[in-house]
């Protein structure tokens, strides 16, 4: 057993994102950035988590191994991939199934995948191997110990699986354009961290510089099985075709990412760790502002900004989605990325702010999902702004933040207004403001979604809402006098305990609180679901409903052995096809 | 088996709020549980004592009437989550006053996390004691002195907590981020957290969390 910072055990103060102060553009007001529209528009950048981990494997060169791959001709078995990085090693053990289609189930409710998977904390032994082969494969019903970091698992795409297989085993490539409509040979359904079933509580790695910044353990877990589902492929294809059968060409290879199931869980997590998200939208909005105040930029830097776009651009292309919502958001983002290139053709003015003005010019043209698009992609000619900012994006409590009982209800009341004041003139007895409600379900105690006047759940309301309970706050402080120490007025009305330290939190934490309703008749929880998955770096965004949505993960990244020699930074964006300059 | 303080916190919060403590107090008791275990505490088992002998009993009744003098319960006893969370919040009176004396409190080891949170936000130094048993803390480790037998009382009739200099540095144990849970108090606080669950109806699984079935 490991020690532990004992102050992690306990309520830390927020930690403070590097600000440059005396600058004449400030950083995106909390009001304007932490909508649910906009945040629903969020993009990939240079902060992403999983290109923080990539950039980092290429500067200190990390290795790679595939130690074990003991698969049978119908891929049933188990395989090791270790990854060294300067300090120590970690290891990807998965085990590889031959699921029948009728069991293949992205809910949370299934009980059988096609692979599953654990990130070991260094080289497992004989004996490790046994008790996981014993454990993982069975998921959430399983045991993990303190040197697991990661528990996931992942299901074949049924309609690219196949046809990729048997193309290799009759030793032709499979057809791209299949490839690239799915964009992924298998998706993970859940990929569970910090402290899950037994696993590692983040605490234990979270002083390593190498797993410092947020979700370093899963992105990587995502890279490895990236690169065993593609030795997996090619193996089968080699069983089948035997001497006829070829691998993967690169290229192809390459552009194959993972990809990733998404239900609710997501949106709750993030509305549960209100200090951890604000650090990313503030280390975000911080980068976005940097770059927006410098006054003049070098020729190269523009010229970098284009190849980008241009990238960016032929990832829209691909991006396909059958939701409505999606679509029309799509499609307006095509066409904002082609009038972008128009103006970028008219105005390619190099001094007066050029992103500001670019920004500002976007803001008051553009759809949501451009602008976004654009914020993100301005940072990418300016690593030396922005990439020190990662370091900022983790927080280190673990505790749950001490109430300063001190604080008048006075100093309570500025705040509430301050960030919930659109709140306090909703009416909440309307049942289009408080349709649903969010609730844990029986079954595998999965985080669900309802509808408060038709379902039996409200006495099972999970604290999900707020601006709600903001506004229930407000109206109980009304009769309080205003010098009355919050203490005092706990000690009387402790049902208002978790939001008092909420606002606590908040004043101190700009980004932390979503500015709209998240129990509404119309919200959707994609919105939440896509604010977090833009800072995995996640692209290809297909929300299959209201509440429920897939994404690749890696389409483009170099693999392990090419991860010295490539790019390991600006991957996420596809190639431009040949013939394009 | 040993579980991850993340698995203890989470299983422990539900069963605080299935017992009837509001979202706010629920946090406050996995906190505790948490650190206690981190120092291979009873948290776990004390919590589940706690949960049960005052289930569905008001709160009201367990909460310290006034806090200028001695804190006692409406009822007579002091819960120990509300009253730890109390004096948390009373973190700057209790720095002046230097001393608390807290009567007939309920668990008193469940209060010791809320103590150590005090002297975390204070920079001081804090001792709570209870028949022959003291525990002293700096924000950082903990030092047990006295009759350990005493550590898991289901009540101590006179709990006295207060600011001591910092003197030589402090013998400490170090917590730890694994810890064994005794199965049968696992069982208890379990059978707590299922009254936060909804039962599964078929609309809400084919309605509540989306997912597919297809390829």
């Amino acid at each position: 057993m490991s020690g532990v910072d004992p102050t992690a055990l306990l309520g830390e103060p927020v930690p403070p994102v590097p600000v440059q102060t005396s600058r004449p553009i400030a950083r995106r007001d909390p009001a304007t950035v932490m909508r649910l529209s906009r945040l629903g528009a969020f993009h990939q950048s240079r902060l992403s988590f999983m290109r923080i981990l990539t950039r980092r494997m290429h500067r200190e060169r990390w290795t790679f191994s595939r130690m074990v791959f003991a698969v049978d001709a119908s891929g049933v078995g188990h395989a090791v991939y270790t990854v060294r990085t300067p300090q120590r090693s970690y290891s990807l053990v998965a085990f590889l199934h031959d699921l029948p289609d009728e069991q293949r189930s992205d809910r949370v409710i299934a009980e059988a995948w096609d692979a599953t998977f654990t990130l070991f904390d260094g080289v497992p032994e004989a004996g490790d191997i046994a008790r996981l082969s014993n454990n993982v494969p069975l998921q959430e019903a399983g045991r993990l110990e303190a040197t697991e970091l990661s528990l996931a698992r992942a299901n074949r795409s049924v309609r690219l699986w196949e046809h990729v297989i048997a193309s290799l085993a009759a030793g032709e490539q499979p057809s791209r354009e299949q490839i690239d409509a799915v964009g992924y040979l298998m998706r993970t359904t859940a990929v569970y961290g910090s402290g899950k079933f037994g696993a590692a509580d983040r605490e234990r790695v979270a002083d390593r510089e190498e797993l410092a910044a947020p979700f370093q353990v899963e992105m990587l877990t995502v890279y490895l099985i990236r690169t065993c589902v593609r030795d997996l492929a090619e193996h089968l294809a080699r069983s089948r075709g035997g001497a006829t059968s070829v691998p993967l060409a690169p290229d192809i290879a390459r552009s194959i990412g993972i990809g990733n199931s998404t239900g609710l869980g997501m949106a709750p997590f993030i509305l549960n760790h209100p200090v951890l998200f604000n650090n990313w939208i503030s280390v975000r909005e911080e980068a976005i502002a940097r770059v927006r105040n410098l006054e003049a930029i070098e020729a190269d830097r523009l010229a970098h900004f284009r190849r980008m776009l241009a990238r960016s651009m032929v990832c829209a292309t691909r991006w396909q989605s059958s939701h409505p919502v999606q679509q029309a958001k799509i499609d307006t983002l095509r066409q904002d990325l082609v009038r972008l290139g128009d103006r970028l053709a008219v105005d390619g003015s190099l001094d007066q702010h050029p992103w500001d003005r670019l920004y500002r010019w976007a803001e008051s043209t553009l759809g949501l999902e451009a602008q976004e698009c654009i914020a993100s992609l301005m940072l990418e000619p300016h690593p030396e702004l922005v990439d020190e900012l990662a370091d900022a994006m983790a927080c280190p409590g673990g505790g749950t933040a001490r109430i300063d009982g001190g604080m008048p209800l006075c100093e309570l009341s500025a705040i509430l207004a301050r960030v919930y004041g659109w709140a306090l003139s909703v009416d909440w007895q309307d049942p289009a403001h408080c349709a649903r409600a969010w609730y844990v379900s029986a079954e595998k105690q999965e985080p669900r979604l309802g509808e408060r006047f038709e379902e039996p759940i409200e006495p099972f309301e999970q604290p999900l809402a707020p601006a709600r309970d903001a506004a229930r706050l407000h109206a109980a402080l009304s009769s309080q006098a205003p010098d009355t120490p919050c203490a005092e007025f706990l000690l009387r009305h402790p049902e208002h305990r978790h939001t008092v330290r909420r606002l606590q939190v908040v004043a101190q934490a700009p980004y932390a609180e979503i500015r709209d309703n998240t129990i509404a008749a119309d919200v959707l929880p994609i919105d939440m679901l896509r604010a977090k998955l833009s800072f995995f770096g996640a692209t290809r965004f297909d929300p299959r409903s209201d509440r429920w949505v897939r994404i690749c993960l890696y389409g483009n990244a170099p693999y392990p052995e090419e991860l010295a020699e490539a790019d390991a930074d600006t991957w996420v964006y596809p190639p431009l096809p040949a013939g394009h300059a | 088996m040993s579980h991850s303080l993340n698995e203890i916190g989470g299983l422990c919060k539900r069963a605080a709020r299935g017992a009837g403590l509001p979202w706010g107090l629920a946090e406050e008791a996995a906190n505790a549980v948490r650190w206690l275990c981190a120092f291979d505490l009873p948290g776990p088992r004390l919590l589940a004592d706690r949960l049960e002998r005052f289930d569905g009993q008001p709160l009201g009744e367990l909460t310290p009437l006034a806090l200028d003098g001695p804190w006692r319960g409406g009822s007579g006893s002091l819960c120990p989550l509300i009253t730890g969370a109390t004096l948390s919040d009373w973190a700057r009176p209790f720095e002046a006053q230097q001393r608390i004396e807290l009567h007939d409190l309920r668990y008193p080891l469940l209060c010791c996390a809320f103590v150590a949170d005090v002297a975390h936000a204070l920079g001081r130094r804090i001792r709570i004691e209870w028949a022959g048993v003291s525990l002293s803390m700096d924000g950082g480790g903990l030092v047990v002195q006295g009759d350990r037998g005493h550590l898991d009382h289901d009540h101590a009739e006179r709990v006295r907590c207060c600011l001591v200099p910092a003197g030589l540095p402090l013998q400490i144990s170090s917590p730890r981020i694994r810890a064994s849970v005794d199965p049968a108090a696992w069982a208890r606080l379990a059978m707590f957290a299922e009254r936060t669950y909804a039962p599964a109806t078929e609309a809400s699984r084919r309605l509540g969390a989306g997912g597919a079935d297809d390829g």
